[in-house]
Formats: C-alpha cells, structure tokens, sequence
C-alpha cells in the first residue's frame, strides 16, 4: 500500500506540474457523452525511422481499446476494409471525415496513431518511443481523445512508478522486444481512456483524476 | 486465517494473440497461419476467460475471417455468428465479410 500511494505521489507530480489536475469529465466531456462503443484501428502512421513498426504496432492495439470496455472492429477484418479501399496510408486520411466508417461498419469512433520516435537508448537495455493516439469520432468528425506520450521502456525490473508497473505487469510474457514495446506504452496511455460499455467502472469514472494530454513515462519489463 | 481471491483480474484472456498475429502479418506464412488458428482456439476454448468470462471482441470474427481464406467457409460462418451473437455492434463487419463470399 505505501508503495502504491508514493506511486500515485509520484505521478501526481508528473501530472500536475505544468498545469491542474481536473477530471476525466471534463478532459474528456465528448466521450462521456457520444459514448462511443464500437473503434476502428487504422494503420498507424510511422514518421520514425524504425522499419517494421507499422505492421508490428497495429496489432497491439485491439487489445488495450477491448480491455477498457470498447469493441475493437476485428483488425484482420479492418485492415482488409483498407486494403480493399486502397487506403493503407492513414496519413492521408488524417484530416478527412470518417463518416465514411460509421456508414460502412457502424463504427462509432476511429483510432488514429502517430509513431513520432521509436529509438533504442545506447544505455542500458532500453527503447524510446514518442506515440501520439487521437481518437476521432466517427459520426461528428470531432477529436474524442488525443495524448501523447514520450515512453521508455527498460529491461529493469521497477519504476518506483505504481501506475507505470501496473501497465507492464499485466502483459509480462514472452514477447518480442516490438510487441513487448508497443504493448506496455498503449496499455499506460489508454489506461487513461474512461471506460467503454463492457467495463464493470463504465459511467463511474468520471471523477477520477485525468492524466495530461502529453506525458512522459518511464515504464520497465 | 488468510483468505485468497481467485478472481480474475483482467477483462480477457487473450493467450498468445499479440505475438501470434505480429509474427503472422510479417512473414504471412503457412507456419505463422497454422498457429494463428491455435491462438484462436487457445481463446475461444480458454475455461478461465477473465472477468467478463466472454471470448474478447473480434476473435470470432477474425477467426472466421482467417478460416474463410482457408477454405473453411462452414466452420468460418459459425465463427462470424457467434461474433454476431456475443456483439451485435459486429453486424455490418460480419456482413462485409460475408458479402465477399
């Protein structure tokens, strides 16, 4: 218990040094009230130089959006939709309506990611990624959801971040480095995301504390 | 006396799907195929699923999508009613899919 509340210390300070706390309400008013269920996952944009991280980080992200309480649209499935509408480079439908998805699968809401970094540190067992997540409504066009995290993820064994530790304790397994990666900084930012409809907190977390739009983290495997 | 919980503590059991599917998509394989569909009823058939004790969105209708290309239309259409059934919200994705056959 002690260490989970010198975690929640910890991050409070990461959290609420540039600006105030407020809750997940108000940071994220427009998800309480479209109540979105259903996301499609586009192809991530990849403006790093890391070879292969597209394909490697789309597949993870089915994973965190259902643990949170949403319906993932199965990623096989969608990337077909992609392949069939010759639309794999997602940058450029960045700026576009997605009113087009709604129509097509009833998607309430599309999940954009952005690969900014994805580096390995010289020192040490570890990887850098900066991965921007927006979260677009499908029915109005409006960003549901936007943060950004500058992530490090470390082959030692504790953060001293109670949140943090979380988030990668849950998906310990063997995995590749890629995989391991991707996972642990989705699972941390959308831990963040107010829970969808199969969540048993959806509608009760309106209270709680948001995180900050962008955010950096130190995360360990 | 010191009493232990069993409960579970995530939404779902998702097995091997991650590494599975990453391996799959980059090397499209009939290696990385084969163990796919492992994944898929490694899932499908866990006794533990997790606290909402339900197969997680999509798997079925992925796994019907993969048996479908695989030529296994019948087991592949259960698949994808089974998705239907546990997620309504899937009606339009099982359609597009369908709609190919």
């Amino acid at each position: 218990m002690k260490n989970f509340i010198l975690g929640f210390i910890l991050i409070s300070i990461v959290f609420s040094s540039c600006s105030p706390s407020i809750n997940k309400f108000t940071a994220y008013k427009d998800i309480y009230e479209e109540k979105p269920l259903s996301i499609m996952i586009m192809p991530p944009i990849n403006k790093s130089t890391k070879v292969g991280a597209k394909m490697g980080f789309y597949n993870t992200l089915s994973m965190p959006l259902a643990d949170n309480g949403y319906y993932a649209l199965p990623p096989s499935i969608s990337m077909q939709f992609m392949q069939d509408q010759s639309a794999y480079d997602a940058e450029l439908l960045l700026d576009k309506s997605m009113k087009v998805i709604n129509q097509t699968f009833d998607a309430d809401a599309v999940l954009f990611t952005i690969i900014h970094e994805w580096r390995k540190v010289t020192i040490g067992s570890t990887v850098e990624v900066k991965i921007e997540y927006l979260i677009k409504s499908a029915k109005t066009d409006e960003v549901l959801y936007n943060r950004i995290g500058l992530v490090r993820v470390s082959a030692s064994s504790n953060t001293g971040n109670a949140f943090a530790d979380l988030a990668v304790s849950m998906i310990k397994t063997a995995l590749t480095k890629e995989v391991s990666v991707a996972r642990s900084c989705n699972y941390y930012t959308f831990s963040d995301l107010p829970k969808g409809k199969y969540s048993p907190l959806y509608g009760k977390d309106q209270n709680s504390l948001a995180g900050k739009k962008e955010f950096s983290v130190k995360l360990s495997q | 006396m010191m009493l232990v919980s069993c409960a579970p503590t995530n939404m779902y059991y998702w097995g091997n799907y991650g590494q599975a599917t990453y391996q799959h998509n980059k090397s499209q394989s009939e290696k990385t195929n084969a163990e796919l569909l492992i994944v898929f009823e490694d899932i499908i058939n866990k006794k533990h699923k997790g606290i909402r004790n339900a197969v997680p969105p999509g798997i079925y209708a992925d796994y019907g999508f993969f048996l479908i290309k695989d030529g296994q239309i019948t087991k592949g259409k259960e698949m994808l009613e089974k998705e239907l059934f546990l997620y309504p919200e899937s009606k339009k994705v099982v359609e597009y899919i369908l709609n190919k056959l």
